[in-house]
């Protein structure tokens, strides 16, 4: 069964969508089809991690929204930019799609005006799993609550939730934690980015945990080399031994087990 | 601290939030490296093992390049330059930002930097008072309510 994974942040500059597309290349390479869908409809960003400029799309999920297209026609198959040609020649291999946002003004401001149907969305979800074949659908959204994200959010199979080591995100993902808990998500996986160098990374880890009653799965470091890709790239295959690709790994582990958070 | 005191910061990006600091004073020759010897230790690799040296010559402070990737400036590469406060230089056309600040005694500058702590223990607390009010404001109305209807309609529909 394919499983669907909202990625989300209180504050905007998380790291929501570095972390999407990265966890999306772990996932594939790992063998499974991945499907990555960007919902930040206001503010879309994630193709430029994966190396696309706008103008190489046609489609973009605002087309599907506006009922232009079927979903599929939205997705672009962006397997040999993410992890090379030999997978994407493997009939049977790995595949990451990529289903990108309009980043046309006019688009945005259509969607801030008269905001979508959601249960539309979550029709185009299921679509691009059954078409696709997709072993997981990752959702990049957008900050903050709005009834749209936390739609996807109630939707989703799994739940990352990212946060920076800051009060002021840490009180603010605690709100965003009680209403998915109340929308019912079971497998809630946190994620903690942009850790200094020099902070005490398991008492940071024991305080999250403490106060959020749910597994920190990542510990991401504040890093010069993801600073300076500014979303250029793909960090983990620009890194592949890094820290920061270990402890993403650490979070795909958690994504795969069945039984992180379950309870 | 001696009027001619500095601190240099490690930044995240250009023009970015310094994520390490130092300081030094103006009798103290500093070398920046990746080498362990270094007084500034920078873990990068598009860092030379001694990079960079800066010095107090003729009451000013100077930078000079030890490396062969040079020091860039105001988009140029240099192998010396000399630093005034605020100047940004980057290690080599690849590496990190760093960033000088002049450190006056009882400095308002000090007010200025106050959002750079460079915090060893993390302090994070949950006000539950807080957190109940805003999860109630939100959860309350009927938004909420038929919100997860719908999510729970669509969390059915989808099941196969
Ligand atoms: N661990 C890290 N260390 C240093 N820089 C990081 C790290 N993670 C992300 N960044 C940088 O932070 C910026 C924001 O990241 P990203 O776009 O992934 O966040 P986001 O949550 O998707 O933002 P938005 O809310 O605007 O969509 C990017 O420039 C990225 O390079
Ligand atoms: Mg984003």
């Amino acid at each position: 069964m394919a499983q669907t994974i909202s990625i989300h942040s209180y504050r905007g500059g998380t790291g929501k969508s570095n972390t999407s597309a990265n966890l999306a290349v772990l996932l594939a390479r790992a063998g499974n089809r991945v499907g990555v869908v960007d919902t930040d409809i206001h503010s879309p960003g994630i193709h430029v991690v994966f190396g696309r400029a706008p103008s190489s799309f046609q489609r973009s999920l605002n087309d599907f929204l506006w009922g232009r297209c079927p979903v599929e026609e939205a997705a672009y198959d962006v397997t040999t930019t993410a992890i090379g040609q030999a997978a994407a020649e493997d009939d049977h291999g790995p595949r990451i799609f990529l289903i990108p946002s309009s980043i046309k003004t006019g688009e945005i401001a259509r969607i801030l005006r008269e905001g979508y149907d959601v249960a539309r969305l979550n029709d185009g979800f299921r679509e691009l799993i059954r078409v696709l074949r997709l072993d997981f659908l990752l959702i990049d959204t957008h900050p903050g609550v709005n009834e749209e994200t936390l739609l996807s959010i109630a939707i989703s199979d799994a739940f990352v939730l990212i946060l920076r080591p800051d009060q002021q995100d840490f009180q603010g993902t605690a709100v965003t934690l009680e209403l998915a808990r109340k929308l019912d998500v079971r497998k809630i996986l946190i994620v903690i980015n942009k850790i200094p160098p020099a902070m005490d990374r398991e008492l940071l880890r024991q305080q999250v945990e403490d106060a959020y009653r749910a597994p920190v799965v990542g510990m991401l470091p504040l890093s010069h080399e993801m600073a300076e890709l500014a979303s250029g790239g793909l960090f983990v295959n620009r890194f592949p031994q890094h820290p920061l690709t270990r402890e993403l790994s650490n979070v795909v582990a958690a994504i795969q087990d069945g039984s992180v958070g379950s309870t | 601290m001696s009027s001619l005191a500095i601190s240099l910061e490690l930044l995240e990006a250009h023009q970015g939030h310094p994520v390490q600091s130092w300081e030094f004073a103006s009798d103290e020759t500093v070398v920046i490296g990746r080498a362990r010897e270094s007084n500034v230790v920078i873990g990068n690799p598009y860092v030379s093992r001694t990079h960079a040296c800066l010095r107090v010559n003729d009451g000013r402070w100077e930078l000079s390049s030890t490396s062969s990737h040079g020091v860039i400036v105001d988009g140029r590469r240099r192998d010396f330059v000399v630093i005034s406060d605020g100047t940004e230089f980057r290690l080599g056309g690849q590496g990190p930002w760093i960033r000088i600040r002049w450190k006056t005694s009882e400095s308002d500058e000090e007010s200025q930097t106050i959002t750079f702590d460079p915090v060893r223990t993390p302090l994070l607390v949950l006000d539950p008072d807080q957190l109940a009010d805003e999860v109630e404001e939100i959860t309350e109305g009927d938004f909420f309510e038929r919100l997860t209807e719908l999510a729970t309609r669509l969390k059915k529909s989808s099941d196969p």
